[in-house]
């Protein structure tokens, strides 16, 4: 485990998911962040945002995303006043993390060494 | 990990519109044993439910297509027996609150720990097997249990528990009165329970609240077409009672032309269904409750001297809480540890300060009050010692005004003096006016404070020549 992500919490999620279905899982997680990442690149609109932080606080506080879930958590915060401008530095951080986030992930792909 | 094979009877539903979440809950599901049945908007769930209905249903509030507490709603009404567990990243108050009161029987805030997922399964599992006992024909001993730690066992209490081990062995007709929410059906339940009729069905049938013209149906049942709306054949209260026990509470409020048919049945043990004049014979024991003074309903002509004294066989008095000691204390100890259980949380009991404000409050509204107290702080608070902080702020500061710091042990009473020496008529009269008066003549407002039925104020109202100024 480092400081932004706890490797072996995810190992022991695809684990328990089995060899099949962790497969679909980092498919399916891979798309959802992507996902994520989209929105905050284009919107800039607090609700939306503020609803992509509840997607990414579950996603990344299940599979042990440490920071990803941490900015998640500013960012749920952040939208929920009238600060754009830390809202907008909040997104930024959290873009940055959550692209990092989603390259680890394809590195520890089932099937690929890691 | 274990298998459970409850779940393997019924597949849970999951409906999660976030793929990836919903392959991990799914994954954890799986792992502990459960059949899972997955569905990613609200109408596919709704849709797999209604073809599969599930025992337990896990629901993302934050769906794409539909808000999820109608969803827990339209689930609910369709299968009242479904343990809906809400999972949601949103994890305020307001909107736990709202799930709650829409009927779901968990909230659990995303992320959360696989132990905590299974372990709010498992629960909600649980109490779908303790559900589906039918509460009518639970044991004699489940219903002894039940009941008996919400009497108390003061000294007073333990006369009337005698009292019902007694009577609850003969046939008689046992006549149950006291305030509102002191526990008459909880009494009758206890007596049902402790009879011989205990696997026969327990049927209460509150005669206050149900319109005059239905009540006969009610209790007797009727015969397709025998008026508008009766479209088949429908047994009453009585005959779904038979070789059981029929509670009749509220037994004051029931109309006069009732009351001779209910004369001739005790008479004849026989029910006549409405549109039938084919007698059916049923054999039922009758228990009755009242939160009047029955003998005063006969003075005042409400209530049939010859039906009085056909059930008023054994009284049994149910007295307020505040006369009872120690027993709010231990009925609330005894709610906390029910209501945590069935709530999935950990409770260790009542803090000292909450102990002795309980001992002050004079519980205008009884054991149900007590109760209901309980039951919120189960559902509004995690868990751990029960502290004044955790309170329903309105518990204190509602009809008596804010407590005021009295020396421990001195009781709170409203102010008696003005009101000894007044007959007890007058004083419901007042009471029931100031109540009117305060929620701006409202008669539904009002009886709810009251806890009365509005049928039942309407008719008081009447009989006073009273017409109410508003609905």
């Amino acid at each position: 485990m480092n400081d932004s992500f706890d490797e072996a919490r995810f190992a022991a999620l695809l684990d328990l998911a089995g060899e099949d279905t962790a497969v679909e899982l980092t498919q399916r997680l891979d798309e959802d962040l992507t996902n994520v990442g989209l929105v905050l690149t284009k919107a800039q609109d607090a609700e939306v945002l503020h609803a992509q932080s509840h997607i990414l606080l579950s996603i990344a506080g299940t599979i042990g995303a440490t920071q990803v879930f941490k900015l998640a958590q500013d960012l749920h915060a952040v939208t929920k006043t009238a600060e754009t401008v830390r809202m907008a530095a909040v997104v930024a951080e959290t873009r940055v993390a959550l692209n990092d986030l989603i390259l680890r992930l394809r590195s520890l792909r089932p099937g690929l060494a890691s | 990990m274990k298998s459970p094979a409850r779940s393997k009877v019924q597949p849970l539903l999951l409906i999660e519109d976030t793929p990836s979440l919903q392959v991990i809950y799914r994954s954890v599901l799986q792992a502990a044993g459960h059949v899972v049945r997955t569905a990613s908007t609200a109408a596919e769930g709704m849709a797999t439910f209604a073809e599969h209905p599930a025992q337990v249903v896990l629901l993302d509030l934050g769906l794409p297509d539909r808000d999820g507490l109608e969803l827990i709603q339209d689930m609910l009404a369709l299968r009242a027996e479904t343990k809906i567990i809400v999972i949601t990243a949103n994890a305020s108050i307001n909107r736990a609150v709202e799930a709650m009161r829409a009927g779901a029987h968990e909230f659990l805030v995303k992320p959360f720990a696989e132990g905590r997922f299974l372990s709010a399964v498992s629960h909600a599992l649980d109490s779908t097997q303790a559900r589906a006992v039918p509460v009518r024909a639970a044991s004699a001993k489940a219903e002894r249990d039940a009941a008996r730690p919400f009497l108390g066992s003061s000294e007073v209490m333990e006369r009337i528990h005698d009292k019902i081990s007694s009577v609850a062995k003969s046939m008689a007709t046992v006549f149950i009165t006291g305030e509102s929410g002191t526990g008459k059906e909880l009494c009758a339940l206890a007596v049902h329970g402790n009879s011989v009729r205990s696997a026969g069905p327990f049927i209460a049938l509150n005669c206050g609240a149900i319109p005059h013209d239905l009540l006969e149906s009610e209790v007797f049942g009727h015969v397709k077409g025998s008026f508008t709306g009766a479209i088949s054949d429908r047994p009453g209260a009585a005959t779904a009672a038979d070789g059981g026990t029929l509670f009749l509470d509220e037994i004051c409020e029931m109309a006069p032309a009732l009351q001779t048919k209910l004369l001739r049945f005790l008479q004849t043990s026989t029910v006549l269904p409405v549109g039938s004049n084919k007698p059916q014979k049923v054999n039922v024991r009758i228990i009755c409750a009242t939160n009047r003074d029955p003998m005063d309903a006969v003075r005042r002509g409400h209530f049939r001297e010859d039906l009085y004294y056909r059930l008023f066989v054994v009284p049994i008095h149910m007295p307020p809480l505040r006369d009872r000691a120690n027993d709010v204390i231990e009925i609330a100890e005894a709610a906390l540890a029910q209501f945590a259980e069935e709530e999935g949380r950990l409770f260790e009991g009542l803090s000292r300060e909450v102990i002795e404000l309980f001992r002050r409050l004079p519980w205008p509204g009884n054991v149900r009050q007590v109760l209901n107290v309980i039951r919120n702080i189960v559902v509004l608070n995690p868990g751990g010692v029960v502290t004044l902080a955790m309170l329903p702020g309105t518990l204190c500061d509602t009809e008596f005004g804010r407590l005021p710091d009295l020396p421990p042990g001195r009781a709170i009473e409203p102010d008696l003096d003005s009101l000894i020496g007044r007959p007890l008529a007058e004083i419901e009269r007042m009471v029931v006016n100031a109540t009117l008066a305060r929620h701006g003549g409202s008669v539904p407002k009002a009886a709810r404070v009251l806890d009365l039925s509005p049928s039942t104020l309407y008719r008081k109202l009447e009989s006073w020549g009273r017409a109410p100024t508003s609905t």
